[in-house]
């Protein structure tokens, strides 16, 4: 494209619009002819022509023969930057793939559920798969794709790439996903946290917009964090910063898997909520969190302790971290999250016993906008954040 | 690499003055999944009804587990342990999950269907796959496109087979069909089991296959570990871009500059 500065209005402007009218028409329809353009931007055909000769001279569009309705057709492709950027989310039990355009956005997402932390490398490429998949469906080609971030449930070291030892999928110690998907991909791939990941998203354009300190908390198999920081993630040194799963909360309780006795997981973990629900009652007990969380708001008993039980310990937890960083917002996501106030309001009974009233003045604790996407949407922006870098 | 259960050795095959399959070599060991792929009319069809015994070869030899053996029925490739499942799936609509299961090979028990006993067989099979269904009694017809899929390979199991045929499992499934059928493959090469997928999707067949075997015009065009090949080296054998007369050309006329510089 012409960087040339135009005055408004001036024919140039007019010309530099109508360039931006096409790539645009190109990034959401992916493969067109010249007439489709023509049709889509109300360009004349004569103004297409010329526009798309200007972008192929620059490269930024390929042009091959084709015919249309039998007859001579120009089908018109995006080459370079305006480059798409692909996210991967591994959870425990669920895969999910989404193509963004080069700021970010969701333009396509999937989701299937796979059994994920069994094998690493079954994963990553399941998840090939299934980047492939929603590529093909969205008709764009794999050499657009600028860059791919992933999404993983376990802290990833900074220098190495590693996911460290201690998480919810204990097959995974030591892998590098990046690595990995990277290599299968041709693509540069990043890896983050999920919760770092759901942090950024929600203070970007979920309930956390505008602000400046805000910690998201991931409850899903184990417990995470994601803290920002004056508008900016915190990582701490080696990568690890949000493990709050492993805060001590009770000397007597449960053995975790970090070797600690009554770590807050144990108390909020999904596995552990389903272990303490009676199984003898009418019917079958819940199997997943989901299950749980509507089984409590349809009143039955157990699961209504079971929730609020978990509210309480994550309030001693969020205590900690309140006083801590002092943010002014809490986001709780995962699947538990559902929750709603039956959740929330034990957690705030108990940060009021256990903060800095100061901490707390200024302290809202919501759940997230974003749900179970929050993690896709963030690897999206940092794919596109992590393009811009690779291209400069 | 184990010794194959099945392997085939310049299989020819002619209907009239076509020559549909033309010393073609194929071989599945225990645990593998071979995709088969090729262009319309490259044979895969008529290689796969020659080993399910629906056509059989002309010429050619095959060997189950190291001994030879004749393919000539259909029932002679079900006694050997081979299912195919073929893309219409052959299921009954208005029966229930279990009727199908059993259609044909129905348990009986003085003389009456043993319902319960099919109805705890199947459950078994089902979990076996982890394949989770909410009711075995609710009528096929009901079922998503990928579970009917599922339960069409289930039953092929029942026989106990060791090489599952599978004619593009994937056409016309969603994305989360698709990825179910996926791990059933996946599954079914975890018990030990020989698969064949033929598939026209190049994304499905990297995701499971270990070897993708390729035919063109009714011959062995290439066989290739999936994992170090790459997407555009298939395509290419599948479609013949590298050899035909152009790509000849091209390569004799890169050979002649580097042996003048």
């Amino acid at each position: 494209m012409t960087d040339v500065e135009a005055t408004p209005g001036s024919q140039a402007a007019l010309r530099r619009a109508n360039q931006q009218r096409v790539v645009e028409a190109l990034r959401s329809g992916g493969t067109l002819t010249q007439a489709e353009i023509a049709r889509s931007t109300g360009l004349s055909p004569a103004s297409v022509s010329n526009i798309v000769r200007n972008l192929r001279a620059t490269g930024t569009v390929s042009v091959r023969e084709t015919s249309s309705n039998g007859r001579r057709a120009r089908a018109i492709a995006l080459v370079r930057p305006p480059g798409a950027v692909v996210a991967v989310d591994f959870g425990t039990h669920r895969l999910a793939a989404a193509l963004g355009d080069s700021h970010g956005g969701l333009l396509a997402r999937e989701t299937i559920a796979y059994d994920v932390a069994a094998d690493p490398e079954r994963g990553v490429r399941r998840a090939v798969w299934l980047v492939e998949t929603v590529l093909a469906a969205a008709r764009v080609d794999h050499a657009t794709v600028a860059a791919v971030a992933a999404s993983v449930p376990g802290p990833v070291d900074l220098a190495t790439g590693e996911i460290g030892a201690i998480t919810c999928m204990p097959r995974w110690a030591g892998f590098r996903p990046a690595a990995a998907l990277a290599e299968r991909l041709g693509v540069p791939v990043v890896a983050e946290n999920d919760a770092n990941l759901s942090a950024m998203a929600e203070s970007d354009a979920g309930v956390g917009r505008g602000a400046e300190h805000l910690i998201y908390v991931q409850l899903g198999e184990g417990v995470g964090a994601g803290i920002v920081l004056g508008g900016r993630l915190f990582r701490g040194a080696g990568g690890t910063a949000g493990e709050i799963g492993h805060i001590g909360l009770d000397e007597r309780g449960q053995v975790c898997r970090c070797g600690n006795r009554g770590c807050l997981e144990t108390l909020v973990g999904s596995p552990y909520l389903l272990d303490m629900l009676p199984q003898q009652g009418a019917g079958a007990a819940p199997t997943t969190v989901a299950e749980l969380v509507r089984a409590a708001e349809e009143g039955d008993p157990g699961c209504r302790r079971v929730v609020a039980e978990a509210g309480t310990a994550l309030g001693r937890g969020l205590a900690i971290l309140a006083n801590a960083f002092n943010p002014e917002l809490v986001v709780v996501g995962g699947d538990l999250a559902a929750a709603g106030e039956a959740l929330l309001a034990p957690v705030r009974r108990t940060m009021e016993l256990g903060t800095l009233g100061s901490a707390l003045a200024d302290l809202r604790i919501v759940s997230g906008d974003l749900g179970d996407q929050a993690a896709l949407r963030g690897a999206l922006r940092l794919a596109a954040a992590s393009a811009e870098q690779i291209t400069r | 690499m184990s010794t194959p259960v099945l392997e085939l050795s310049g299989i020819s095959k002619r209907f009239g003055a076509v020559q549909a399959l033309d010393q073609v070599d194929l071989r599945v060991a225990p645990g593998e999944v071979v995709a088969l792929l090729g262009d319309n009319g490259a044979g895969k069809s008529t290689l796969v009804k020659v080993i399910a015994g629906v056509n059989p070869a002309d010429g050619g030899d095959i060997t189950w587990e190291g001994r030879p053996v004749s393919i000539t029925r259909p029932n002679d490739a079900q006694k050997l342990g081979i299912a195919t499942i073929y893309q219409d799936l052959a299921l009954c609509d208005n029966l229930d999950i279990v009727a199908n299961l059993f259609l044909g090979a129905e348990h009986t028990a003085f003389g009456t269907l043993d319902e319960v006993e099919m109805e705890r067989r199947a459950q078994e099979l089902l979990d076996s796959l982890s394949v989770s269904i909410p009711s075995l009694r609710v009528p096929v017809a009901s079922l998503s496109g990928g579970q009917r899929q599922i339960i069409a390979i289930a039953r092929s199991l029942l026989g106990d087979p060791k090489i599952v045929l599978l004619d593009e499992p994937t056409a016309a499934l969603g994305v989360a069909q698709t990825a179910q059928v996926l791990d059933l493959i996946e599954r079914l090469r975890d018990k030990g089991l020989g698969v064949i997928l033929i598939s026209h999707n190049m994304a499905d067949v990297r995701a499971v296959a270990d070897r993708a075997v390729v035919l063109r015009l009714g011959r062995n065009a290439g066989d290739f570990r999936v994992e170090d090949t790459s997407y555009e080296e298939i395509v290419a054998a599948i479609t013949g871009a590298a050899d035909n007369p152009v790509a000849r050309r091209s390569g004799r006329v890169s050979a002649a500059t580097t042996e003048e510089a």
